[in-house]
């Protein structure tokens, strides 16, 4: 009877949620469950043991736009079996099976799993609660967020509606199909830029790059020889420059780095460049640089894809750069010293700025040869 | 005796050097950035 | 005035290569007669047209002058926002010609531009340096190779500009500075067709020079390209601009990139060996320097006569 009552509590709270238009998407978030209860709080959260503050706030109004508002909480977060529920373990990791509607295509629950092996694989692996080397590597959600579901369209393109309407009358189910699709077709890469700034979040941050550098160290796994400078030396790069400033054509991290015969096996798959299955393994890169470069052969090779004018990574570079400030700065003063000299000693004769008398040498010399006066 | 600078010799003997002087000004300007910018 | 055994040398030269008549020959020798030993009081004296009035510089010259001088801006306003593309000017700059790839796209195009103006200056100089050689006028002291004189040129003319000189060194059609600048900017122009080309084929470049190289090359290259624009620049904007535009004597502008006319003025201050083959192949300059010269009596002067006024109103009549 006490759990009854608090349902018909919480589906009352839920309604009156739902009836102040609180959700106010198209396709209206249904916490069956009632956890938002709790979890629509804002504040809602703990503080941890290192005086973090982790916060368990989940807005519905945001999550109603998210691509898993119809993934009711409990397919993913199946340990809840009670309310209020038990401190959380592990939580939701991504290889789970989750919509319980089976998919109509395979007759199989939806699972983030293939993807999730794929990635158990790469050299990036780890679980989702890691310790020690492993904790300075990124789990699914370093990279994937819970995306909006349409960020691009609200509403479809007219033709769309139209075209769709002739057979399907209920417009809210074209609406939503064809967001689901249109969503899989219009966000198929990150761009250039953003894949950048991605694996820079991590691969620029120098203090978990010591960290892990010191970390492999000890436990003697070898690390790339360029590993602590691998996003600053490519943003120094042509491909990073070009990048930076919005040029699709120019290759960014995973062009080289994942394997690109499908580019998302290839991405989540990303493997150490001493594994021989990687593309840029030293037998590999020729035909990774080929992708772009049609000429590129052996010696093409050689060509360095993250420079550095660091003496520490390359002293004949760090040696030119230093000459070409010295003679670049010598030549300016030299010039801009001989051009005064040369002003001051002719001035010094009497030439002027002016034009008088079709001549510009009229003023007095100091050298004691005045111009001579016409007759 | 020489004629001075005609109105349009003038034009275009200022006119250039009034270019001159616009781009030298933005090279100015470039190296000031240049120095000022602490990241150098 | 007596020419120095050089410039007596040179004189020679010019009149047996232009088949110079008796007559013509001795009307010349008798006008460096009547000049100036110091030939400061010649060029403070001549009337010039300021616009120009020896010839210098031919068609072809001009128009590669203009060519070069306005892909060479037009390549740094469109390379700087590319190299400096963080700074906070170059975005929107970028974002006006509608996006890096664009400008880019410009910079390669006026590039290509500048290639084809480098090329038709070779060309240029190989069918005159041809022509003159077929008539047999060609005179290596005329062209802009350097040679030993220029470094002596030098010297003098940091001397007079210190004060231990009396007059500037007599030089020929091209000076010290204008070889120098010359160079600069020939070899300037190379590197930055070649470091171009680094980046535009950088597989090409690799598979042609010998193995390893490609490791220094390409970064040299890429290092060479913004510090060589940025040097051209400022010798640009600090030097040339200074030379031709500001300096005393040449401002407001000097005309000669539009005329290819130089000032007398100009061509006997700087220019002393050329201006005496003016004298040779110029009847024209022959008739006005003796008007001069008959007019003012300069023969045998070397100083200014003792109290005269320099005052404007004077100089005026």
């Amino acid at each position: 009877m006490q759990n009854r009552l608090k349902y018909w509590l919480l589906f009352a709270v839920v309604s009156a949620l739902a009836l102040t238009g609180l959700s106010t998407a198209q396709a209206a978030f249904e916490d069956d469950e009632a956890c938002l209860m709790c979890h629509k709080y804002p504040r809602m959260g703990r503080v941890t043991e290192d005086g973090v503050f982790r916060s368990y706030s989940v807005p519905p109004e945001m999550f109603s736009n998210t691509v898993h508002r119809n993934v009711p909480c409990r397919d993913c977060h199946n340990y809840i079996k009670e309310l209020p529920h038990r401190p959380v373990e592990t939580g939701v990791t991504c290889d789970q099976e989750c919509h319980t509607k089976k998919n109509p295509a395979t007759g199989k629950p939806f699972s983030h799993k293939p993807v999730y092996d794929l990635f158990q694989n790469s050299v990036h692996a780890r679980g989702k609660i890691a310790e020690g080397l492993d904790a300075n590597k990124p789990y699914c959600i370093s990279c994937h967020t819970n995306p909006l579901y349409n960020p691009d369209q609200t509403e479809p393109p007219k033709k769309v509606v139209d075209r769709c309407e002739l057979c399907h009358e209920k417009l809210d189910f074209v609406t939503q199909w064809y967001s689901h699709t249109s969503r899989r077709v219009l966000e198929v890469k990150r761009s250039g830029e953003e894949i950048v700034a991605l694996c820079s979040r991590c691969h620029s941050n120098e203090k978990m790059l010591e960290r892990h550098a010191a970390a492999a160290e000890e436990a003697g796994e070898p690390l790339g020889k360029k590993f602590l400078i691998a996003a600053k030396s490519y943003e120094e790069s042509f491909h990073g420059k070009v990048t930076k400033y919005g040029f699709e054509g120019a290759a960014t991290c995973l062009d080289c780095h994942a394997d690109q015969e499908n580019y998302y096996r290839g991405v989540h798959g990303i493997l150490s460049s001493r594994d021989p299955a990687s593309p840029t393994h030293k037998n590999n890169r020729v035909e990774a640089c080929r992708q772009c470069h049609e000429y590129a052969d052996e010696k093409f090779l050689a060509v360095d894809p993250h420079p550095s004018f660091d003496a520490k990574y390359n002293p004949v570079l760090h040696k030119a750069e230093a000459i070409y400030g010295v003679v670049g700065n010598g030549v300016v003063i030299a010039l801009i010293g001989l051009s005064l000299f040369e002003t001051f000693g002719r001035r010094r004769d009497g030439v002027g700025w002016r034009i008088r008398w079709g001549s510009t040498w009229w003023r007095r010399s100091k050298r004691k040869r005045k111009r001579i006066i016409p007759k | 005796m020489l004629k001075p600078l005609n109105r349009k010799q003038k034009w275009i003997a200022y006119g250039s050097l009034a270019f001159i002087g616009i781009w030298t000004l933005w090279l100015l300007f470039m190296i000031g950035v240049y120095l000022l910018d602490p990241g150098n | 005035m007596k020419l120095s055994k050089e410039a007596e040398k040179l004189l020679q030269k010019c009149m047996q290569q232009n088949r110079t008549s008796d007559q013509d020959r001795k009307e010349v020798e008798d006008l460096i007669e009547m000049m100036p030993q110091d030939r400061v009081l010649l060029y403070k004296n001549v009337i010039s047209n300021p616009i120009g009035d020896l010839p210098r510089y031919s068609i072809h010259i001009r128009i590669q002058h203009l060519l070069t001088f306005s892909t060479f801006l037009l390549l740094a306003f469109t390379g700087l926002p590319v190299h400096f593309s963080d700074a906070f000017w170059a975005q929107p700059f970028n974002s006006m010609l509608g996006g890096i790839e664009v400008t880019r796209t410009i910079h390669r195009t006026l590039a290509a531009v500048m290639i084809f103006t480098m090329i038709y200056h070779i060309a240029t100089l190989a069918a005159g340096t041809i022509i003159q050689l077929a008539r047999g006028r060609f005179d290596m002291r005329r062209t802009v190779i350097p040679m030993y004189k220029d470094l002596q040129d030098m010297k003098e003319d940091v001397m007079y500009f210190a004060g231990t000189r009396k007059q500037r060194p007599e030089m020929d059609k091209f000076m010290y500075k204008q070889k120098i600048h010359y160079f600069a900017a020939a070899f300037g122009n190379s590197v930055m067709v070649l470091s171009g080309s680094a980046f535009l084929f950088p597989d090409i470049w690799a598979s042609i020079l010998p193995s390893g190289w490609a490791y220094y090359f390409q970064d040299i290259m890429r290092l060479a390209h913004p510090h060589e624009a940025l040097l051209a620049l400022v010798v640009i904007a600090f030097w040339h601009w200074y030379n031709v535009h500001l300096a005393p004597g040449r401002f407001p502008m000097q005309w000669t990139y539009l005329t290819g006319k130089i000032t007398r003025e100009h061509q006997i201050e700087e220019h002393f060996l050329e201006y005496l083959r003016n004298l040779v192949e110029q009847p024209a300059e022959r008739a006005y320097l003796r008007t001069l010269l008959q007019k003012y009596d300069l023969r045998g002067q070397g100083q200014l006569p003792e109290g005269a006024p320099a005052s404007a109103s004077a100089d005026r009549q």
